[in-house]
C-alpha cells in the first residue's frame, strides 16, 4: 500500500469528490427508500419528489404486513439461511480436511471432480430438481430450500487450501499421541480455521439470504415463501402502492444491512480473499 | 388371508378395463353385508403392520410408451388413535395422519399434493378421484402414479377388500359413494377448488365451502375446499385430470376453456340441467353461457363476471368545469371524441396531471380499442388474426396518439397509482379495481361506461366453474354446483368488491347495486350485452398469441414500429399459434 | 507421508500400519459421505435427469416421451430464444466494462493513504449484502417514468424524462445499470485486495529510475493485477450469462413479458418462463444445455486468453 498516485492536493480534493459522488448514489437509494416507505400513498408519485415525509406514516409497516405475510417469510428466509450457512460450514470443513490431509486412494481425481461441479450453471439443474423434489415430496416446503444447498464445492475448495497451508508437525504429533483424525480435526484444526469459516459463512449468507429463483419455483404457498418472493408478490399485488412495495423492501434489506454492520469485516475481507484464490 | 403379511402380485394386466373412463370395466364386489365395512372395523380394532408386496404396471392407456414393471415395497401401520400410517420403502414418503372412518379416507399427503378421498364401501375398491383398483383373490393392480405413496394407500385398501373374499358382481358406475348399504346413510364428499388471490378471498370461500355444507347436510353430501396458488394452477389441473385425481368442481379463468374441453375431461351438464327443474339457466346472462355451450353441451356455469369501465375524479371534471362521463352518457355523447376533448382540457404536465390511463396490457389497451374502433384480434372463426384490418389498425392508431399526446402515464402500472393520487381524471379497468380505489382515493369519483368509439365495445371478463367427468357422483357434484353459483353465493363473493354476480335475477343484482361506493354501479351491468367476451381460442393458444401480440405493442406504443406494422407484423407471427 | 512409527512400539508393525490406514480410509470416507451424498442426490442425478428430459417433451407434471434433438431445433428457430440470446450477450459485454473499470478506479483511489478508507470500503460494499430482489424493486420506483427520482433529476437538467422502464430501447441498459450498481462494491473489494498484494518495492524501485506516475501504474500494478483482473472478469462474466433476478424483478410484467417488448429477457429468465409458465420442461432443459455450452466454451477462451496477458508471480 504505497501512496504513488495522488501527490497534489487538489488530486486528493478530486479524489474524494469522486469517492464522495459515488458513495452518494450508492447509499442514497436506501435513504430514499426508507423515507418514501415513510409516506401518505399520495406522495410517493408525487412529482416534484419530496425527501422528508409530509408526515411519517409508521402503518404503512402496519399494513404492509397484514397484505402479505412478509413477517413470516422473513422468518422462513432466517431459518433457511442459518441452516445453510451451518450445512455450508459443516460439510466444507469435513470435506476440506480430508481432501487437503487424508491420502486415500483416488483423492485428486475425486477433488478435481467435485470442483468441476461448479462449472455447471444453476440453470441445467432447476428442472430436473423440481422433478426430483415432487418424488420427495419436497414441493412447497422449507426442506426443499435447505436440504439440496447445504453442500459446496467452493467452501470445500477455500478450506483445503486453508489446512494444506497449516503446518503438518502438529498433527503428526497429535497422530502420535493417539488422536483420530476426527479428533485432530475439531480439537487443532477447527480453531485455527475460523477466519476461513467466518469468510465461507459470509458467503453462504449472502447467497442464501438472496435467493429468488429456486424458491420462486419450488414455494407456492404465501406462509412459506421467503422474503424476496414477498416482495414480488407485493410488486404483483399492490403496483399502485408504492409506499408499500417501498416498506416492504425496507423490511428486506435491513436485516442485511444489520448484520454487515457488525460483521462488516468478515464480508469485505472475506471477499478479498476469494479474489486472491483466482491468483 | 394369511397372517399379517400378504403378498400381492399383477400377474394379468388383462384385468384392466380396457379404457380408464370405460365405467362397465368398474365391477364391485357387492357389499355384501357391509363386507368391506366389516374388514376395515376389523383394521380399526387391531393394530397391526401389514407388509405389501406389490407389483404395479403403469397404465399403457396413459402414456402410450411401453409397459414398466417396478417392484416396491410399502407398509403401513394403525395405532389405536384411528390414524394410520403409510411408508413406502422407496423414498419414504410419509402419509399421515390418515383418518379412515367406517369406509371413507381422507387422506391428507406431506408430498404437498392436495387431499385425496377415497371409498372403498361397495365391495371392490372405487376411488372417488379415479384412482383405479382392482382386487380380488390376493391379486391387485393399480394404476402408477408417480408418487408412489398413493400406491400404498390403495394396496392397503386392496388387502381389506381382498379380505372379503368372492362375492357377486354388480356394475358400480358410481362406485360406492352413493351406495345406500342397509339403510345406513353414507356421506359423498365433493372437492372443489378454486385460485384466491389473498386470504380474505380465501376467508370468503371457506364460508362458501360452510354454506354448501348446510344447505346439503340433508342430502349426505360434505363439500371440502380446496384452494390452490396462483403459480401453476391450470398445468396442475390438466395434469391431475389426466391422472385422474383432479377436484370433483374446480374454477378456470374463461380463456382457459378450450384447454380444458380438449382434454375431454370436462363434464356436460346439459342433461343435469334439463332434469332439475328447480334450476333456471336463464338466471345466468346469456353471453356467458353461449362461451360455455359448444355442440349444444354446457361445459360448466359461471362463478363471478367483471366487466371494464372509466373510473373518473369527479373533482377534477368540476374543477375544469367539464360534463362528467357518466352525464355525457346520459346524453348519449360519451365517445372517444368526447373522451379525447376530456382527456386533452384534463392534462396539465406542469402539474403532474393526466386526463387518461389504463394498464398496457390486452384488456385497456389493445383489446378494447381494437374492438371498439370495429375491428378485432381474431376472424370471426377465432381461427385467424385479424390486427391487420384497417379497422384493428384504426384502434392502434387512436392509442398511439393518445401516447403521442402523452395523454396517460407512460408506465404500465403508474395510471393506478396516479388515479388514486388524484392525479388521472380517468383510468380504464375492471371491478377489480373497485376495492383500492375505496381504500386510497381522498376524492370524489363514480364510474361510467366505457366510451364509444366506431362501436360500442367494452370487456366481460369471466371464469366458471367446471365439473370433472370422472366424478364419482355426478348428482352430488351437480347439488354443490348449484349451490356455489346461487344469488346467494355469487353475491356473498360480489361483496368482496372484486367481481360482479353471473346472475341476471334479481336478488343478485341487488346484492351488487348496493355495494357502494361507486354509486353508479349499473355501469358495469349496463355493458353486458354489448361486450365482448374473454373467450377461448379452441383452435389456437391464447397464451403464445397474446404474448406475441404484447411484445409487439409494446414497440408500437413506443414508436419504433407504425399502427400499421404492428398490424401486419402481428399477423404474420401468430400464424403458428393458430392450428 | 507420515512419519514410520518407531518398531519398538509395536510387535506387528506391517499389520499395524495396514490397519491404520484403513482407519485412515474410513475416517475419509465418513468425512466425505455428505458431501458426496449431496452431490450425487443434488447434482449428478439432476444433471442426467436434465440431459434426458431435453431430448423430451416433457411437461411440469407427467411422463415425458422422447422426441429426439426437436427440443434443440426448436430453439434454433425459435425467435424468442434469439431475441434472449442477443440480450444476454449485449448486457454481458457492457456488463463486463461497466461494472470493472469504475471498479478498479475506485479501488486504485481506495489504495492510497487517505482518511476515511475503510468508511467508503463499507458504504460502496452496502449494495452488495442487500437483498437483490428489494434493491431491484426500489430501483424499479427510482427509474420509473412518471415519478421516479431519477427522471425528476434528469428534468431539472433541463432534458427530457428518460423511459427507463418502458420503452424497448431503454429496458437492457436499465438492467445493467441496477446490476452495476449492484456489482461494482464487490470488484472493487477484490482489485483492492489484488493491489494490496503488489509488493511497494516494485515502485520503490522504479521512482529513482523517473517512471511517471502512470508509467508505473500501466507497467507495474497492471500486470501486477492481472490474476486478479483475470478474476473478476471471469466471475462476472458467469454471473452475467445467468443474470436473473435484476431482469425479473426489474421488467416482470402481467402479460409475462420481461421488460417492454422482452427487451429485459435474457436466458435464465426465458427457460423460467417456458418451464415454469408454459410448462415446457423438455424445451427448457434442452436450452439449459446450450447455456451450459456457450458457458463452458467462453471459460475455455478466457483461459486461453488469459495465457497472454495474465502474468503470475
Amino acid at each position: 500500500m504505497a501512496s504513488t498516485i495522488l501527490r497534489r492536493p487538489w488530486e486528493r480534493l478530486l479524489a474524494y469528490i469522486v469517492l464522495g459522488i459515488t458513495g452518494f448514489v450508492m447509499v442514497f437509494p436506501f435513504i430514499y427508500m426508507f423515507l418514501s416507505s415513510l409516506k401518505p400513498s399520495a406522495e410517493v408519485v408525487q412529482v416534484p419528489p419530496t425527501l422528508w415525509p409530509s408526515e411519517v406514516r409508521w402503518s404503512n409497516y402496519l399494513e404492509v404486513l397484514s397484505i402479505v405475510p412478509l413477517g413470516t417469510q422473513l422468518i422462513n428466509t432466517i431459518i433457511v439461511t442459518v441452516l445453510v450457512v451451518l450445512g455450508w460450514v459443516l460439510t466444507s470443513v469435513l470435506a476440506g480436511y480430508a481432501f487437503a490431509r487424508l491420502e486415500f486412494p483416488g483423492r485428486e481425481w475425486l477433488f478435481g471432480a467435485y470442483l468441476a461441479t461448479l462449472m455447471v450453471p444453476f440453470a441445467v439443474l432447476i428442472v430436473p430438481m423440481y422433478r426430483l423434489m415432487l418424488v420427495f415430496g419436497w414441493v412447497d416446503r422449507l426442506e426443499a430450500l435447505i436440504i439440496p444447498w447445504l453442500f459446496t464445492a467452493y467452501g470445500t475448495f477455500l478450506l483445503r487450501q486453508f489446512f494444506m497451508s497449516v503446518p503438518r508437525d502438529l498433527e503428526d504429533a497429535a497422530l502420535i499421541d493417539g488422536a483420530s483424525h476426527w479428533g485432530i480435526l475439531f480439537r487443532i484444526f477447527l480453531p485455527l480455521a475460523r477466519p476461513a469459516i467466518a469468510t465461507l459463512a459470509t458467503f453462504a449468507f449472502l447467497y442464501a439470504w438472496n435467493s429468488f429463483l429456486w424458491p420462486l419455483i419450488i414455494i407456492s404457498s404465501p406462509a412459506r415463501k421467503v422474503v424476496t418472493q414477498g416482495l414480488v408478490d407485493l410488486q404483483a399485488l399492490y403496483a399502485a402502492r408504492v409506499d408499500l412495495i417501498m416498506a416492504g423492501s425496507t423490511l428486506a434489506v435491513l436485516p442485511t444491512l444489520i448484520v454487515f454492520l457488525f460483521a462488516q469485516r468478515y464480508f469485505i475481507e472475506g471477499i478479498a480473499t476469494s479474489g486472491l484464490a483466482g491468483r | 388371508m394369511g397372517g399379517w403379511g400378504i403378498s400381492l402380485a399383477a400377474h394379468d394386466a388383462g384385468l384392466w378395463p380396457a379404457h380408464p373412463g370405460d365405467r362397465t370395466g368398474w365391477e364391485s364386489l357387492a357389499p355384501g353385508a357391509g363386507c368391506s365395512s366389516v374388514a376395515l372395523r376389523w383394521w380399526i380394532v387391531r393394530s397391526a403392520k401389514i407388509v405389501l408386496d406389490i407389483k404395479f404396471i403403469r397404465h399403457p392407456l396413459t402414456t402410450g410408451t411401453a409397459r414398466k414393471s417396478v417392484v416396491s415395497n410399502f407398509s403401513g401401520s394403525r395405532n389405536d388413535a384411528g390414524t394410520m400410517n403409510l411408508h413406502s420403502s422407496r423414498n419414504n414418503n410419509i402419509m399421515s395422519p390418515t383418518t379412515c372412518r367406517s369406509a371413507t379416507c381422507d387422506v391428507a399427503y406431506r408430498d404437498g399434493t392436495p387431499r385425496l378421498s377415497m371409498t372403498a364401501s361397495s365391495g371392490r375398491a372405487r376411488v372417488v378421484d379415479g384412482w383405479g383398483l382392482f382386487a380380488e383373490k390376493g391379486t391387485a393392480t393399480m394404476l402408477r402414479k408417480h408418487t408412489l405413496s398413493w400406491i400404498a394407500l390403495m394396496a392397503l385398501l386392496a388387502t381389506l377388500l381382498a379380505a372379503c373374499g368372492g362375492g357377486q358382481p354388480t356394475t358400480g358406475g358410481t362406485g360406492g359413494s352413493s351406495g345406500s348399504t342397509g339403510g345406513q346413510q353414507q356421506t359423498v364428499t365433493i372437492r372443489w377448488r378454486t385460485r384466491p388471490g389473498d386470504a380474505a378471498e380465501q376467508r370468503v370461500y371457506e364460508e362458501l365451502n360452510a354454506l354448501v355444507n348446510e344447505k346439503l347436510k340433508d342430502k349426505g353430501i360434505t363439500a371440502v375446499y380446496d384452494p390452490a396458488p396462483n403459480q401453476g394452477y391450470f398445468e396442475k389441473l390438466k395434469t391431475e385430470l389426466a391422472a385422474g385425481n383432479a377436484p370433483d368442481i374446480f374454477w378456470i379463468g374463461g380463456v382457459e376453456l378450450a384447454d380444458f374441453v380438449n382434454t375431454g375431461q370436462i363434464l356436460d351438464l346439459k342433461p343435469l340441467i334439463d332434469a332439475d327443474s328447480s334450476f333456471q339457466l336463464s338466471n345466468f346472462y346469456p353471453n356467458v353461457i353461449e362461451q360455455l355451450t359448444r355442440d349444444g353441451k354446457i361445459y360448466g356455469l359461471p362463478r363471478d363476471i367483471s366487466t371494464m369501465v372509466v373510473y373518473y375524479n369527479e373533482d377534477l371534471f368540476k374543477a375544469a368545469g367539464l360534463k362528467t362521463p357518466k352525464e355525457l352518457a346520459a346524453e348519449g355523447n360519451w365517445n372517444w371524441n368526447t373522451m379525447l376533448e376530456a382527456a386533452r382540457k384534463l392534462t396539465d404536465p406542469a402539474n403532474q396531471q393526466y386526463g387518461l390511463g389504463f394498464g398496457n396490457w390486452w384488456g385497456p389497451a389493445w383489446g378494447y380499442f381494437i374492438n371498439a374502433a370495429g375491428g378485432s384480434p381474431f376472424t370471426p372463426d377465432r381461427r385467424g388474426c385479424a390486427l391487420n384490418t384497417p379497422e384493428s389498425i384504426e384502434g392502434a392508431k387512436m392509442v398511439r396518439l393518445l401516447y403521442d399526446e402523452k395523454l396517460l402515464p407512460a408506465g404500465d402500472a403508474d395510471g393506478e397509482a396516479l388515479f388514486n393520487a388524484g392525479k388521472v381524471a380517468m383510468y380504464f379497468n375492471g371491478r377489480w379495481f373497485t376495492p383500492g380505489v375505496r381504500t386510497n382515493a381522498k376524492f370524489n369519483w363514480d364510474v361510467a361506461v366505457m366510451p364509444e368509439g366506431k362501436v360500442k365495445s367494452t370487456w366481460l371478463f369471466w371464469g366458471p366453474y367446471l365439473v370433472n367427468a370422472k366424478t364419482a357422483n355426478t348428482q352430488a357434484a351437480w347439488e354443490v354446483l348449484k349451490v356455489l353459483t346461487s344469488a346467494e353465493a355469487t353475491a356473498k363473493v360480489a361483496a368482496l368488491g372484486t367481481n360482479i354476480p353471473p346472475r341476471s335475477d334479481k336478488a343478485a343484482v341487488d346484492a351488487f347495486l348496493a355495494s357502494t361506493p361507486p354509486a353508479n354501479n349499473q355501469a358495469f351491468l349496463d355493458g353486458i350485452p354489448y361486450a365482448a367476451l374473454e373467450a377461448p381460442v379452441w383452435d389456437g393458444s391464447w397464451a403464445d398469441f397474446s404474448g406475441i401480440v404484447q411484445s409487439l405493442w409494446d414497440q408500437m406504443i413506443a414508436g419504433q414500429i407504425t399502427p400499421e406494422q404492428f398490424g401486419q407484423q402481428a399477423c404474420e407471427q401468430t400464424t403458428s399459434t393458430f392450428k | 507421508m507420515t512419519k514410520q512409527a518407531p518398531a519398538a512400539l509395536s510387535a506387528t508393525p506391517a499389520r499395524r500400519h495396514l490397519s491404520r490406514r484403513v482407519r485412515l480410509w474410513i475416517d475419509a470416507f465418513g468425512m466425505l459421505l455428505p458431501t458426496i451424498l449431496g452431490v450425487l442426490i443434488f447434482f449428478l442425478v439432476p444433471l442426467a435427469i436434465s440431459f434426458y428430459l431435453s431430448f423430451t417433451d416433457a411437461r411440469l407434471f407427467g411422463e415425458p416421451n422422447l422426441i429426439g434433438f426437436n427440443n434443440y431445433q426448436r430453439a434454433l428457430s425459435d425467435p424468442t430464444f434469439y431475441r434472449a440470446m442477443w440480450n444476454t450477450a449485449a448486457f454481458s459485454m457492457v456488463t463486463l466494462v461497466v461494472s470493472t473499470v469504475p471498479a478498479l478506479a475506485l479501488a486504485v483511489i481506495l489504495n492510497e493513504r487517505i482518511a476515511g478508507r475503510t468508511f467508503f470500503r463499507a458504504v460502496f460494499f452496502i449494495p452488495v449484502v442487500a437483498s437483490v430482489v428489494g434493491v431491484t424493486l426500489l430501483w424499479r420506483y427510482l427509474l420509473n417514468i412518471d415519478f421516479g427520482f431519477v427522471n425528476y433529476v434528469i428534468r431539472l437538467f433541463g432534458f427530457e424524462p428518460i423511459p427507463w422502464l418502458t420503452s424497448p430501447e431503454w429496458g437492457l441498459i436499465s438492467v445493467i445499470l441496477v446490476f452495476s450498481w449492484k456489482t461494482i462494491g464487490y470488484n472493487m473489494v477484490i482489485f483492492l485486495a489484488g493491489l494490496q498484494g503488489v509488493p511497494p518495492q516494485l515502485y520503490e524501485a522504479a521512482s529513482p529510475d523517473g517512471a511517471s506516475r502512470w508509467q508505473q501504474f500501466l507497467f507495474i500494478t497492471v500486470p501486477m493485477l492481472s490474476p486478479t483482473t483475470f478474476f473478476v472478469l471471469v466471475t462476472t462474466l458467469i454471473n452475467c450469462l445467468q443474470v436473473f433476478d435484476v431482469p425479473v424483478a426489474l421488467g416482470l410484467t402481467r402479460s409475462n413479458t420481461i421488460g417492454p417488448a422482452d427487451s429485459m429477457l435474457t436466458i435464465v429468465p426465458l427457460l423460467w418462463r417456458e418451464a415454469f409458465i408454459g410448462g415446457r420442461m423438455g424445451y427448457a432443459s434442452a436450452l439449459a444445455w446450450l447455456l451450459f455450452v456457450i458457458i463452458l466454451l467462453l471459460t475455455l477462451i478466457q483461459f486461453r486468453l488469459s495465457r497472454r496477458w495474465v502474468h503470475y508471480e
